[in-house]
């Protein structure tokens, strides 16, 4: 059964159910079994040395014998992941039980992420689409460059979103292919009155406007890149270049914010970005207003 | 007494259409470097080297004299010490 990808155990039934349809709802199913054993009391507070890494309200530490401990800011909650085995136990404090679904987002997402990686998907920020000739895209670039707004216009004119902001990659068979995270689409005030024709719910806690899209076909799951697009928004023209080589892997890394974190990780999550620039065509978009008019400026810019 | 290179232990190296990346994993930062980086480097993945090993590596993958090699080698394993990608010992 599906839901036994993502095995959560508590005594709290409640949040079990909540985590677990979190996961289902939001994340590609894994190729094993990711397990999560949450308690819920005092979380211990502190640590003796800064953070490694981090992300939206979490911090990264290392921990004995090569696990990782994540801490969900301000005492709500901690992680400790095996070094090997894709499994986490989770300790959130009660006030934290009370706001799951902000933690769903950041904390367990940030969990899962590592978990993914001990089963060999490894994550890139990037939105994916399918183009109206089935033709699988990635989209990476930072928070601001677009990469949210285009996938809304994409998917509105004929394109198949898999997801506006990270995938997981893996290899099926000799092919890289990338599993989408399926949160919904949230655009800032300017995007949405940018594309005035989509109707959605602005979330106050995030401060944008909530999209659900119809996604990918569920006998699908996945895209299989055939082009990588590293977005930003320049200029007052579109502009398109292809990129390759070392500029391809430089960008590719900049988008794996998690490819440094592990080292017993780093050699695969790396092998896979490189396979990818070697799979897909590679281009730079500097985008401009002039795509909101004629979305196809993308599709007629690389062939 | 010779010198010889190591490669850190935190970097890695991948590489595309003949051009590389190397990401430092301790501080995050990563570099591009040309195909003669890529050379040395994948020579050095066997184990400490001196300049003059390294300098044969590169003539026998690009069959160019040592009196080229020598400088490429110089100049790259100079950037490389800078920037805490190898280290140097005397032996």
């Amino acid at each position: 059964m599906t839901h036994h990808r993502f095995l959560v155990e508590s005594d709290d039934t409640e949040l079990c159910v909540f985590v677990r349809q979190w996961f289902l709802d939001n994340l590609p199913l894994p190729p094993d079994s990711l397990t999560f054993r949450i308690s819920v009391g005092d979380v211990s507070a502190g640590f003796d040395s800064p953070p490694i890494f981090q992300q939206p309200a979490t911090s990264f530490y290392r921990g004995p014998d090569e696990s990782m401990i994540i801490e969900w800011e301000g005492g709500l909650g901690t992680a400790v992941l095996d070094a090997a085995a894709p499994d986490a136990e989770i300790r959130l404090s009660t006030r934290a039980r009370e706001h799951l679904a902000a933690a769903a987002p950041t904390f367990f997402l940030a969990v899962a992420t590592l978990l993914y990686r001990r089963v060999g998907w490894h994550h890139l920020h990037a939105a994916s689409l399918v183009d109206p000739q089935g033709r699988g895209w990635l989209l990476a670039g930072n928070s601001g460059s677009g990469k949210s707004t285009t996938s809304a216009l994409l998917a509105s004119h004929g394109w198949t979103l898999g997801g506006d902001d990270g995938v997981f990659l893996s290899r099926e068979g000799t092919s890289v292919v990338a599993h989408p995270i399926r949160k919904k689409l949230a655009l800032r005030k300017d995007s949405v009155e940018m594309l005035a024709a989509l109707d959605g719910d602005f979330n106050p806690a995030r401060g944008k406007t909530e999209f659900v899209i119809a996604h990918l076909p569920d006998s699908q799951g996945f895209v299989k890149p055939r082009f990588v697009a590293f977005l930003s928004i320049d200029g007052k023209q579109t502009r398109i270049d292809a990129v390759g080589g070392a500029k391809t892997l430089a960008q590719l890394v900049s988008w794996s914010a998690w490819v440094a974190l592990e080292p017993r990780y780093a050699d695969e999550h790396l092998q896979l970005l490189a396979d990818l620039g070697r799979q897909a065509d590679c281009y730079t978009i500097g985008l401009a207003k002039d795509v909101l008019e004629d979305p196809d400026v993308i599709l007629n810019g690389v062939e | 007494m010779t010198t010889r290179y190591t490669k850190h232990a935190d970097i890695r190296l991948t590489e595309l259409e003949g051009e590389g990346i190397v990401l430092h994993l301790g501080s995050r930062r990563y570099f591009s470097v040309s195909e003669t980086g890529l050379a040395v480097l994948r020579a050095l993945e066997g184990g400490p080297r001196s300049s003059d090993e390294l300098v044969e590596a590169l003539v026998d993958e690009y069959e160019i004299s040592k009196d080229l090699a020598r400088p490429s080698v110089r100049g790259f394993v100079e950037k490389c010490l800078e920037a805490k990608l190898l280290s140097r010992t005397d032996d």
